[in-house]
């Protein structure tokens, strides 16, 4: 199981966060975005979009890094400081 | 204290205060900004920003390591609230030192377009009763692109 956490927009489409069990085809982090959007048609929608933020382990990351022993997954909309 | 990620209000007067009680007069320049929440006086309205536990301090100062070297700064300051902020409270200060003022300008400049665009940090504006998400401009990719990070 991995905690994946929302942020901003998204968190307002999926709650803040959940836990979800990473099976063997889930190998990365676009294989697990995928896996939630299919749950989720406007959260799909939301990933489609350009510039979310995602972390593997509070460190910045991309769709195609490795999930695999991953603790915390974070995945935000675009950020937006200042 | 160098980076402060805070929910707490600020005097950004006395953080400025402090910053140049701390470096001058060993330095020629000192360039310092305050973000505020705009809108009508004495509403409701007001900002809350969102903040990963971790990470927005992680990378902020990686920014300001950044800005650091890249402009030979004497001292960087930055502090960032997270949580509800009313009309015309402080959101975002930023203080840089240099011995000439230009390094002093650009950091600052850097600093607070990293700070709006790359940094996690999520704004939502509560306005006569309504809240909505505000995601960067592209006017604000664009500032942040001249930085070529």
């Amino acid at each position: 199981m991995v905690e994946v956490c929302f942020f901003g927009r998204l968190a307002d489409i999926a709650g803040k966060h959940q836990h979800v069990e990473i099976t063997s085809d889930i190998q990365t982090l676009e294989d697990l975005l995928q896996l939630l959007g299919a749950q989720n048609q406007v959260l799909k929608e939301a990933f489609d979009q350009p510039g979310n933020f995602l972390a593997i382990d509070d460190v910045m990351a991309s769709k195609n890094d490795k999930i695999i022993n991953a603790r915390m997954i974070s995945i935000g909309a675009p950020v937006s400081g200042g | 204290m160098t980076i402060s990620v805070t929910q707490h209000l600020f005097d950004p007067a006395v953080e400025l205060g402090n910053f140049n009680k701390a470096l001058l007069p060993s330095v020629g320049a000192v360039v310092s900004f305050v973000g505020h929440v705009r809108g009508q006086k004495n509403s409701d309205d007001c900002l809350i920003l969102e903040h990963h536990p971790v990470m927005t301090h992680k990378v902020i100062d990686g920014f300001r390591q950044q800005a650091m070297s890249r402009w030979t700064l004497a001292d960087a300051m930055i502090i960032h609230r997270y949580g509800v902020m009313m009309v015309g409270e402080p959101i975002v200060f930023v203080a840089t030192a240099a011995t000439h003022r230009r390094a002093a300008f650009e950091a600052a400049d850097f600093l607070m377009d990293v700070l709006k665009t790359q940094t996690p940090l999520w704004k939502k504006e509560k306005n006569g009763g309504q809240e909505r998400w505000i995601e960067p401009t592209q006017q604000d990719y664009a500032d942040v692109q001249k930085w070529k990070l």
